[in-house]
Parts: structure tokens; sequence; C-alpha cells
């Protein structure tokens, strides 16, 4: 008998252990398990291991309470780690032990019952446990009586998985219910034990419990009653914050105690009363209201067999839940309950869904005849439609005939707008339920009323109101019925037809068209060519009505395809009436403008990706070609044709927008095949108009759909416009120029004139389409573009084509001289979408020097426009020259940097005149942007750019202009465009770090006067740096902040207002941001300086105000005409600084610094911030408020 | 405390006069990047710093959207219709207490001014009913929020609309004495009263 003292061992062990040694005790349990399990006599060692206990039961002392609980555990612990095998214990052995612990219910409520519980929990999932004793044990736990409410909430959670887990056998179910003869009556005794639970994790599983109980189980009306009981006294539920929170949400709750609602059909006649009994209660709050809403919905949608459930129910429901909507304000109940009357609908049919319906309807009726109710009504009423076809079928001919009838006979602007948007909503309802496909369901022929929502409805109800409406005199308030009716018209056009065969539309062409006439008028007709729509003062069309027609249009367009046609011909039409008009409106390009945005979004769907979108896209683009045409044959002014060029830019990036990105060298055998040279003329042949010559439509065909050769036809598209806008010619001949003897191309005669400002708005559309032409090329892969020869065609825009081979060899491949360089935003469009490697080294090469060539030209032949063209050219013409391993470049580039590097040299220095310092400026900033795409591509180091050397060095030290110089080094790393990724540039990672410390941190010494360096080439130097900093990344520079932040101060004092400050203050600012430290030590100097700076940016601003010279004196190296806005760039320049002086003020006070560290400048800065309220700029004097009010509020 | 007026007439927020916006508004859900405005604009190269040329567009806004423009009566307006109401809680515009025209600037501010000139604001208020014994706190929040807000060459006057008030005299003798005016804003109780109704305004 050696196992005996092992299991008293064992038991000793545990019951001395301490609590928090789990692992110790755990091993414990291990061990008396094995031991049981090992042993050769099972009834031997299980008799030894309950009696190992024996020496805590036989006390029952209160001391000894917590000693024989652990005890008792141990038992229970082993019965877990046994539970490994489910049939290590035989049956008479399970009786035993159920017996043992279910007598602890009697005899032991004070230490017994967790142990117990968890034992028994344990026994009943063993094989051979009988399921006779499941009635044992819950007679045994009810003997708790009062006792059970005393016990912890944890062992009471026992407790419940314990009857949990009684129930789930189906063996111990049955014998309950067979044993307490179908009634169930132990649930009395359940529920007499558990009454009065209050935690929420118990709560979730006796509500388990109970659901189980109704829905298994086959209890009485007075059992299920009692249940009932039982469970909606705890309704509405909700949780109590807690000093230990629990796991469980109230939610959670909810839900648990819902399904004890809708659990089975015999509760139906207590739970549906019930609620709605709470529902109607007084004073509930929101919550509560939707949780009971929530909970009817659950139980009408589970309950089955309707006809006992629902249906005596119906009228009831119905009775008190329409008043919720009727007098309903809170949003979340309206929802909730026309929720619930939806899913009553649903649950009814035949007779009884009639009945309802009538009844419904005698109180709708009602309802809608009266204005106040009307919208509530409304709501109700489609509601139950909505439900099924059925009720839709029943209802629809009498709600339809008296919506009409109503309509007729009111006169109340409000109500009228409630019906006509109720009919909307019933018309879009229709729209949705009608099933899709050619179903033929026998029974249902016509079951969405098809005879009432044809033509009659337009004709009889739609038509004449909107007469009635919307005349020119009709007054302003009538827009919200418009607005309303538009809803309604545009879902008209989907209406098709419900019962047997192919779905058909209801309505004809003839009216569709004549929907859409309405529909237009408003929304493309009138807002170009009037007359005024409404009595309104300001638009020609309240923009309110304009919104809901471009929705309606938008909607209306997918559901009857043809739409978009006569759309179309629509806006073609009223922008030639408009354009003829006499006097034509001042504001026309405007409203053209606009409309044609509507009409992009009116055709947008959102989803571009199927065939048809595209098919729609193309045609709307050939409509803008065909405005385009004809407005320049009209010669319109440039103002109009740009309008076409943009809406087709839009257009097209649209359509190009979901095609798969092409990445260079990765998988390029999964590419779909490229376009070459050859299938884009074919195609190009297909495309074009057939009424040929001069013509640029490019008319879609479905078959051109088909194929979807989207690129193509964008490429197209381009070409076309490219070719319009330009013509071949021989330029001028200029000795000693590359392109002696080429044929070049030009503007056309189209583009004809000399007025300035004519010349002006000619260029916005050039760059308006060189831009275009770059979103299409740049999508194009690099052999492709390779195929395509893009890069010639970047010079002789697409005039190759046409062009004999004779012809081909003497045609210019560098920027073209004609018209003074003005096609230059062309070539730029098509090179800044290029792939470096589409590009031909030979062609790369001399376009580059004879740009370089014209650039540095003195004086130019160009305008500032071309130059700003020219200039962009050449920065990326510098990026996409890829030296990398090619000594042969590298030698080129270094050849055309000396060339530069010469030509600036010749003009700097003491003895040059003062004259032509503007040109000089400009020649020296068309180097810079030379160098800003050469720094991003990857280098190896500063010896290899001497331009860059002399740029940044010997720039800023120039005696005649050295500061000007440096104002402009910015250009170098400011962030463009033409170099992004997107543009296929050529980048280095981190190549801005590289250039910092090649080109800025190198001379931060010499931006402090002292030891060899004079003042003007500290100030000089300063410039220089700032101008770069501000375009640089905080942590490039975070390295050297200390000298920075000394510069920066420093130079608040010699900087001039205007570029210099800006860059100075954005600099100080991110600093501000980043590393507010780094200034706390000079937040006086700062302030002080600031406060400064302002004051010389107001003085500035004031002085030009008032003095027309001061304008002109300051203005005259960059004079150009002053804006509508009355800002011009003298302007502008001290207003940036101002904003960001008081910006810098404001960011200040926000939470950067203790309050302490600010209040001493207090003072000091109120009075410069009152005065800033009054700047002459509105967003300054509202940064300026925001700023006095921070600095005020301090304390 | 009951309320002078329990019942005051309440203008929409929508209805209230502002600036007039002439931008359309980006309906949802469409892709900004494909709207005719932003395509529209100046491309970059012709931008500053890369080059300074007007865009000309004849109906475009200078780029940043600065515009030199004078303080003016909606500017005032904006100031003080979001006031909230000492006994509602609602704004001043709301309560048609203060509106548009009643608000007068000399010299008007379409004339070109000197920044430094002397410029009155005079606001007319205008109580919901004419015995309403808060106007004078209204005219001071008025007063006060002016005087926060406008540079040091404004002088404020604030002043109840002629026969909108039965005691109209008298309250515009308060508002105008500037030393009960200061005396008064000593008062915590006040002071206290015109912080709440001055919170709702940025």
């Amino acid at each position: 008998m050696a196992a005996a003292p092992k299991f008293d061992e064992l038991a000793l062990k545990y019951v001395l252990a301490d609590k928090d040694e789990q692992d110790q005790q755990q091993a414990i349990l291990e061990q008396a398990a094995q031991a049981i399990e090992e042993s050769t006599n099972k009834r031997i060692a299980i008799g030894q291991w309950v009696a190992s206990i024996s020496q805590w039961m036989q006390s029952s002392g209160e001391d000894d309470l917590i000693s024989r609980a652990t005890a008792l555990d141990f038992l229970a612990g082993t019965l877990h780690v046994l539970s490994r095998n489910r049939d290590t214990l035989n049956a008479d052995q399970v009786k035993l032990l159920v017996t043992f612990f279910s007598s602890l219910f009697e005899s032991d409520h004070k230490a017994g019952i967790t142990a117990s519980t968890k034992a028994l929990r344990q026994l009943i999932v063993t094989k051979h446990f009988q399921f006779t004793l499941g009635g044992d044990i819950l007679q045994s736990v009810c003997k708790l009586g009062d006792d059970f409410k005393l016990q912890a909430p944890a062992t009471r959670l026992e407790i419940y998985h314990l009857f949990w887990g009684l129930l789930e056998n189906p063996a111990v179910a049955n014998d309950l219910e067979y044993r307490h003869d179908n009634a169930g009556g132990f649930i009395l005794d359940l529920l007499n034990l558990c009454r009065n639970e209050r935690d929420p994790e118990n709560l979730m599983v006796w509500f388990a419990i109970l659901k189980k109980f109704l829905r298994d189980f086959n209890p009485s009306t007075d059992i299920t009653s009692e249940i009932f009981k039982t469970f909606s006294a705890y309704f509405p539920i909700s949780l109590r914050p807690s000093a230990t929170p629990s796991s469980v949400t109230t939610d959670d709750l909810k839900a648990a105690l819902r399904f004890c609602f809708c659990a089975h059909r015999r509760v139906a006649s207590l739970s549906v009363p019930f609620l709605v009994d709470k529902l109607d209660k007084v004073d509930q709050t929101v919550a509560v209201k939707v949780d009971i809403l929530s909970t009817l919905d659950a139980c009408l949608t589970k309950y089955d067999h309707p006809q006992q459930s629902v249906v005596p129910h119906a009228d009831q429901i119905w009775g008190s839940l329409k008043y919720e909507v009727r007098n309903g304000e809170i949003q979340d109940i309206v929802k909730a309950t026309l929720k619930v009357l939806c899913t009553l609908t649903k649950r009814l049919d035949g007779e009884d869904l009639n009945s309802f319906l009538d009844n419904a309807w005698r109180d709708l009726k009602e309802d809608l005849s009266e204005s106040k109710y009307t919208a509530q009504a409304g709501r109700l009423l489609v509601a139950i439609v909505g439900a099924n076809s059925q009720s839709f079928a029943f209802l629809m001919p009498r709600a339809l005939e008296h919506i009409k009838a109503t309509l007729k006979h009111n006169t109340a602007v409000l109500h009228k707008r409630h019906l006509i948007a109720l009919m909307s909503s019933i018309v879009k309802l229709r729209l949705h339920m009608v099933p899709d496909g050619d179903q033929s369901h026998s029974e249902d022929t016509g079951v969405f009323s098809d005879d009432l929502f044809g033509d009659s409805l337009f004709f009889d109800l739609y038509l004449p109101f909107w007469e009635e409406h919307s005349a020119t005199s009709s007054p302003i308030e009538y827009i919200g019925l418009l607005r309303e009716a538009m809803q309604g018209l545009g879902a008209l056009v989907g209406q098709r037809s419900s019962g047997n065969g192919p779905r058909r539309r209801l309505y004809s062409d003839s009216t569709c068209e004549t929907i859409l006439s309405l529909l237009a008028k408003p929304v493309i007709m009138c807002p170009l060519k009037g007359p005024k729509y409404l009595d309104v003062t300001e638009e020609t069309v309240p923009q309110d009505l304009l919104d809901a027609g471009e929705d309606a249009l938008r909607n209306a367009v997918p559901l009857y395809p043809p739409s978009l046609q006569y759309l179309l011909r629509v806006y073609l039409a009223s922008v030639k009436d408009a354009y003829q008009l006499q006097p034509q409106p001042h504001d026309l390009a405007l409203r053209i403008r606009n409309v044609s945005a509507t009409l992009c979004a009116v055709v947008y769907s959102g989803t571009s990706q199927s065939k048809a979108c595209w098919l729609n896209d193309a045609t709307l683009i050939n409509t803008f070609l065909q405005g385009l045409q004809w407005m320049s044959l009209e010669k319109a002014d440039p103002k109009f044709l740009v309008i076409f060029i943009d809406a087709i830019h839009v257009i097209i990036k649209r359509a190009l927008k979901i095609l798969p990105a092409f990445k260079p060298s990765s998988k390029r055998d999964s590419r779909p095949p490229g376009l070459t040279k050859e299938q884009f003329r074919d195609l190009a042949e297909k495309f074009e108009a057939p009424n040929g010559a001069g013509s640029i439509e490019a008319p879609v065909t479905e078959e051109m759909v088909r194929k979807s050769p989207r690129r193509a036809y964008c490429l197209f598209v381009v070409q076309q416009l490219y070719r319009r806008f330009t013509t071949l010619t021989t330029p001028p001949s200029r000795s000693g120029r590359t392109y002696d003897g080429l044929i070049a191309v030009a503007l056309s005669e189209d583009l004809e004139g000399e007025a300035p400002e004519l010349v002006s708005r000619q260029d916005i559309l050039l760059n308006q389409l060189g831009q275009l032409a770059a979103t299409v090329v740049r999508v194009f892969s690099e052999e492709e573009q390779k195929a395509l020869e893009l890069d010639t065609e970047a010079f002789r825009l697409f005039h190759t084509q046409d062009s004999d081979s004779e012809q081909k060899k003497i045609m210019s491949e560098s920027l073209s001289p004609c018209s003074n360089f003005r096609t230059a935003p062309l070539s730029l469009g098509i090179m800044q979408g290029l792939w470096p490697v589409a590009i031909r080294e030979d062609l790369h090469l001399n376009a580059t020097n004879d740009l370089i060539g014209a650039l540095t030209t003195i004086p130019m032949p160009f305008s500032e426009t071309a130059r700003a063209a020219m200039d962009a050219l050449l920065c990326v013409l510098s990026n996409k020259f890829d030296t990398k391993n090619r000594d042969n470049l590298m030698a080129e580039r270094l050849q055309t940097q000396r060339f530069l590097v010469q030509k600036m040299r010749s003009m700097m220095g003491p003895r040059q005149m003062t004259s032509n310092i503007a040109e000089k400026l400009r020649l020296f900033r068309s180097l810079l942007h030379y160098l800003a795409g050469d720094v991003v591509r990857p280098l190896t180091g500063l010896d290899e750019n001497p331009l860059l050397t002399l740029a940044i060095e010997d720039g800023p030290m120039d005696i005649m202009m050295g500061r000007q110089l440096a104002q402009n080094l910015g250009l170098i790393v400011m962030p463009r465009e033409s170099l992004s990724i997107m543009n296929h540039a050529i980048r280095k990672k981190l190549g801005l770090g590289w250039f910092y410390h090649r080109g800025v941190a190198s001379h931060l010494d010499r931006c402090f006067a002292g030891a060899g360096v004079d003042e003007r080439e500290a100030v000089n130097r300063s410039v220089g740096v700032f101008s770069m900093l501000r375009h640089l990344d905080y942590n490039v520079y975070a390295s050297e902040i200390s000298r920075i932040v000394l510069m920066g101060i420093r130079s608040l004092s010699t900087f001039k207002v205007g570029m210099e400050t800006e860059s100075l203050l954005l600099v100080l600012m991110r600093i501000l941001e980043e590393d507010p430290s780094r200034l706390q030590r000079h937040l006086a100097s700062l302030i002080q300086g600031l406060i400064a700076v302002y004051g010389m940016a107001r003085n500035v601003a004031d002085a030009a105000k008032f003095d027309p010279n001061a304008a002109v004196k300051e203005g005259q190296e960059r004079g150009y005409p002053s804006k509508a806005s009355g800002v011009n760039a003298v302007d502008r320049d001290p207003i940036a600084t101002r904003m960001y002086t008081l910006q810098f003020f404001l960011k200040l006070t926000e939470d950067r610094y203790d309050t302490h560290l600010l209040l001493p400048y207090r003072r000091n800065l109120l009075r410069p911030l009152a005065t800033a309220c009054g700047d002459s700029v509105r967003e300054i004097r509202r940064t300026a408020l925001k700023a006095r009010q921070a600095w005020e509020g301090l304390s | 405390m009951d309320k002078d007026n329990a019942n005051p007439t309440i203008l929409n927020v929508s209805e209230l006069p502002t600036r007039q916006n002439k931008k359309k508004a980006t309906a949802p859900g469409k892709d900004a990047d494909l709207d005719l405005d932003i395509v529209l604009r100046k491309p970059e190269y012709l931008s500053a710093p890369f080059c300074d040329l007007s865009w000309a567009s004849d109906d475009t806004d200078s780029d940043d959207g600065f515009t030199i423009e004078p303080i003016d009566e909606q500017e005032i307006y904006d100031l003080i219709s979001t006031i909230s109401d000492p006994e509602h809680p609602l704004s001043l515009g709301q309560l048609a207490v203060v509106n548009l025209p009643d608000i007068h600037i000399t010299p008007s501010p379409s004339l070109p001014a000197d920044p430094n000139t002397l410029t009155q604001v005079l606001v007319k208020i205008t109580p919901t009913i004419t015995h309403c014994s808060l106007a004078t706190v209204i005219g001071l929040g008025i007063r006060v929020r002016l005087e926060q807000a406008l540079p040091p060459n404004y002088r404020v006057d604030v002043m109840i609309k002629e026969g909108t008030h039965s005691q109209d005299d008298q309250v515009n003798k308060q508002l105008a004495d500037k030393e009960r005016v200061a005396a008064a804003l000593e008062n915590a109780t006040l002071k206290g009263v015109l912080d709440k109704m001055l919170e709702t305004c940025v």
C-alpha cells in the first residue's frame, strides 16, 4: 500500500502550496492524476484519493474553510487533468463521485461549492456518465436555495456552466424533459435559484440557458410565461460602469437577451405585446427605443409559422409603430422603426397581407393628404411597399392615384415638395425592385404595376408638374420642387417591365428624349445661353438645381445609354448658339468651362473599368474635339479653344488612370504586346474622320472599343491636336545655326496674331496642350516609345508621317526656332513623358546643345513664356541624359558644362557693365535649370560638375550681381513635376543629401563675416544657402542646425524683404516644427527680428500701394501686368513674408514651449499683432487674429 | 431665470450672408485629380519662382489665394455674427440681432485709404424684443469682440437700431460711455458671461 500516503502527501502539499504558485499546484495535480491512471486497482486508488482530503472534511470550523476549499479543489483539479482521457473512470466511480460532490451542495455551502461544481463539470462529460444522474445533480444544486446568491460571481458562473453542460448533453436533456412530464418543471427550480442574477458574465450564460430551453424543450404555457417573466425583467439591459470591468459589453448583453426574446414562436404572444408596450412608454431614451425596435425586428425575422406568431400582432405593431415615424424626430429611431415595418410586411402573405395593407393604407391616405405628415407617411409607404412584390402590387395603384390627386389639388409648396419627393422615392424603389434578367415568374405577371409606371406617369404627373413650376417667372421657392422632381425623372428613363418575357423599357425613345430634355435644359442649355432658370438674380441656374440635375443625369446615363448621345448633341448645339449670341455673355468662356466640367462629371460613373465606360469617354473626347474644331473654324479666341483641350485632358487622364503602370525592366514577358509605329498608323487611319482633311474629329466606333486601344486613341488625339496647331515651314536663315536649310515646325494659322494679350492666351493653349501630351506619352513603355519614335516627334510634332523621305532628311530634330520658339511647350510635353532610353543619343545631344545655344543668345529672340518652357525642357533633357557607365556621354556632358561655364564667366566680374543684368540673370537661371536636372542623377563627385561649382561657389561672390544670383540658387533643388518618377526622371536615392553636403554644408563657414570673409560675401552666401535649404528635408541639414539657426537670426536683419526673407522664414518655421528646443535660447532675438521683418514687409507693401513709382522701380526687372485681383509679384513677395511671420508667431504658442518662456515677449508682440489685424490681405488678417488671440490668451 | 424672449425667430445658418464662393465644390466621390479646375491650373514651370507670368485667364483667382481686400462690412459681420446669444444656444447672426445692412464703415472700404487713417465702424443691433434686458450685454460683447479683432486705428461704435428697443437711448448711452464699459469689464460675473458669448467665435 505504497500509494496511500502518496495521495495524502499530495493533498497536503496542494493545500499548503502558495496560491500564486500555480505551476507547482498544477504539477501536484498531474502527479495525482497520473497515480490514478497508472494504478492497477482504480477503485482502491480512487478511494484513497478521495480519502486523502478527509482530514479537512471532518473539521467544520469557520477557520478551516479555506483549507477545506483548497482540498476539494485538489480533487476537482485532479478530475480536470483526468478529463484528458474520457474513460479513466468507470460508471460506478463516476456515480460515486457525483453523489459525493452533489452532497456538498447540501452540506457545505461555504467551502464546497466551487470545487464541487468544477468537479461535476468534469464528471458530466466523462464517457461513463449516466444521463439519469443529470436530474439528480440539478436537484442537488437547487438545494443551495437562497445561499446561491451568496456565492461569489465566479462560483455562480461555474454553476451556470454546469447547467449549460447538462442541457447540452442530448441524453440528459431528453431525460429531463421525459422525467418532468413534458413540462420541464426542473426549470422552475432553476428560475427560482437564479433569480436576481446581476453579474454580466453570468447573465450571458444564464440567457443562453434560457434561450436553449425555450428553443429545444417544449415547456407548458405557464412555464414559458415564467421564463419570459424572468428574462424580460432584464429588458432593456444596460451595463453599469464597475470597478472591475468585465470583458462583456452592453452590446453583448443586449444581443444575448435579444436571443431569448426571439428564441421560439411560443414566446411571441408574450414578447411582441411586451415590446410594443415598452415602446409606447414615454420618456424612453433613444438607445432604449432603438434596442426595443431591434429586438422586435429580430423577433419578427426569427419566429417560424408567422401565421401563429406574427399575424396576430400585425395590427398592434402597426398601430403603435406608425407613431414613431409619424411624430418621430430622431433619425435612428425612425430608421429602426421602418426596418421593423418592412420586416413585418415581408412575413405576411395572402389575405393577411392584404388586410394589413388595407389597414395601413387607411392611415397613410389620411396622412398623405395632410402637409404636416406627408413626408412621414411617405417613408412608411416606401417601407411597406418596398418589402416585396406583393405589397408593391397591392398598394401601389391606390397610392399612385391618391398622390396624383393630392398633387393636383394642392397649392402649398412644402406639401407638393413632399409629395413629389415621395414619387421620386417610389420610382427609384421600383428601379431597384424589378429583378434583373429575363426571369419569368408566372404568378408575378405585372407585379410591379408596369402599366402605372409607363408613359402615363410621365405625361400625367411629371410633365405637367415640371411645366407648371419651371417657368422663368417661377419663384425661387420652387427650386426644392424641381430638385425632387429631377431625382424621379432621372430614374424614370430606367424603368423596365417586370412581367413574363424579356425585360423591356417602359418608356419609348421619344419619351426618354423628352425627359432628358427637361433635365438637360437647366444643366446644359440654360447655363450656356440662358434664359435664367427661376426668378433669381445672380446665376443663370441656381447651383442647387444644377447639382441635382447633374446627379439625375449621372444616374440616367447608365440606365438609358442613348442619353449620352442626346446630351452631347445638346451640349454642342448650346455651345454654338451661345457663342453666336449677340452680344455674347461676358463670361461665356467660364460658362462653357463649367458646363464641360458638368458633362465630364455626368459621364463619370466612378468605375471606369468596363468597356462601356471607355466608349462613353471616347465619345465625350470626340465631342470636345468637334467643339474645338468648330470654335477654331469660327476663329474663336484661344481662351475658348483651351477649354476643350482641358476637358479632353480630364477625360484622358481618367481613361488612362486604370491602365496598369508600366515598370521598366520588370516582367517584360507579362506585358501586353506593345504598340508599334505600323499598328499606330493603321489604327490612326481608322480613327480618322471620314469627312477628311483638316478635321480633327476622331469618331468612336463599337469595333474600336471592342479592341479597346485606349492609349493609341489618346495618342491619336494628341497627334491631331498637335498637327492642328502647328505647321511645317522653313525657318528664317541664320548663319551658323544647325537648323540652316532645314524644315521645322511653326505655329499654324489658328494661332496667328500679334497683340500681346492674344499671344499670351495662345501661349496658355500651347502649354495646356503640351501638358496633355505629357499625360499621354508617359503611359507608353520604353519599347513603345522607341517604336513610335516619340523622341523625334518631340521636335517634329507629329508632322513626320505626312512628309516624304526626302523631306524627312531635312527636318529639324531640335527645338524649332520658328514662331519665336513658341512651340517649346509642345516639345516639352512629349519630352517630359519619355523614358531616358527612348531618346536617341545623337538627337539628345544635338537638341540639348541647340537649346543651350538659343538660351545663351543675347538679346534673346523669345518671350518669357517661351523661355520658361525652354528652361523646363533644358532641365528635362539634362536629367534624361543617362551617363551611367558611358564615358563618351560623360565627356559630352562635361563639354556642354564647360561651354556654359565659359559663357557665364564671360559675363561675371567687376568689369562687366551694369546693363543687361536682367538678361544675364535669366541666363544664369537657365544654367540652374540645367543643374537641377543634372544633380538628381547619380554622379560621382563635384570635380565632375564644374558648372555646379561655378554656380554655388562663384555665383554669390560676383561683385555686380552676386546677390541676385544667390537668390536663385534654390532653383537647383526645388521639387519639380518634370523630375518626378511619374515622368520617368532619373533620380538618385538620397540625391539631395549628397547635394547638401557637396553644395551647401561646405559653404556654411563662409556665411559668417570675419576671418577672411567680408560682410558682403557672408550675406550673399547666406541668401544662397537659405534659398536652397527651404526646399530640402529637415533631416538633411539637422546636423548643422546650430549654425543654421545662428545664421538665420543674423539674416533677419540683413535679408531683403521678399524672396530672401520668405526662404529664411520657411526654414525657421520648419526648425520650429521639427525641433523647437533648437530655437529656445534665441527666442528673444528671433521675436524681435521677426517683428522688424513684418514691419518692413508691411512698409514695402504700403509704399508700393501709394507710390506707383515705387512699384515700377521695384518691378523694373520683372515687370508684368498686374492681375485682376490686384496682386502682382511686387506685392506678393512681402505678402508671403508677412504671412509666414504671423504663422511663426502663432506656431510659437502651439504647445511647443512652456508659457513662462513666452510671457516676457507678450507685451512687445501684442501691439504689432494688433496692427497686423489691419493688414491689406484678408488671409493675413485671419492669421494675425489667431496669433493675437493666442498671445492674448497666454497667462 | 425666465428668458426675455423664449421664442425668438431663428434664421437658418445657410441663409446668413456669406462671402460669395465662386469655386464649385467638388462632388463627393469625384476624383479631385480629374477636376477641370485642377487641370486648368498654370503648369508648374510657369509659376513662381520658375517664372513669374500672369496667367491671363480672366476668371481664376491669383494662384496663392492671396487677395488684397480691405476690411469690409461682411468681414465685420463674420467677426460678430458667430457670437453666442447670452440666453439662447444660437448665434447673433441666427437671431438676426446683427445684420449685414446695419454695419457701416467710414471711410467706405471701397475707397483706397492709407492704412493708418482712423476708421470708424458702426454696428447697429436689433434686439429680438423691444424690452430685451440683455441688449447692453450683447452690445458690450460685440464691442469687446471687435476691439480684440480690429487694428488700433479702428474705432468701434455699437448702438441699438432705431425703434427696436424701448429704452434705446439709455442703452446707447451706456455702450458709448468708455468708463462704464471699462468698469463693466472689471466685473467678474459680467466678464464670465462675455467670455461664454465669445467662446463660439472663430
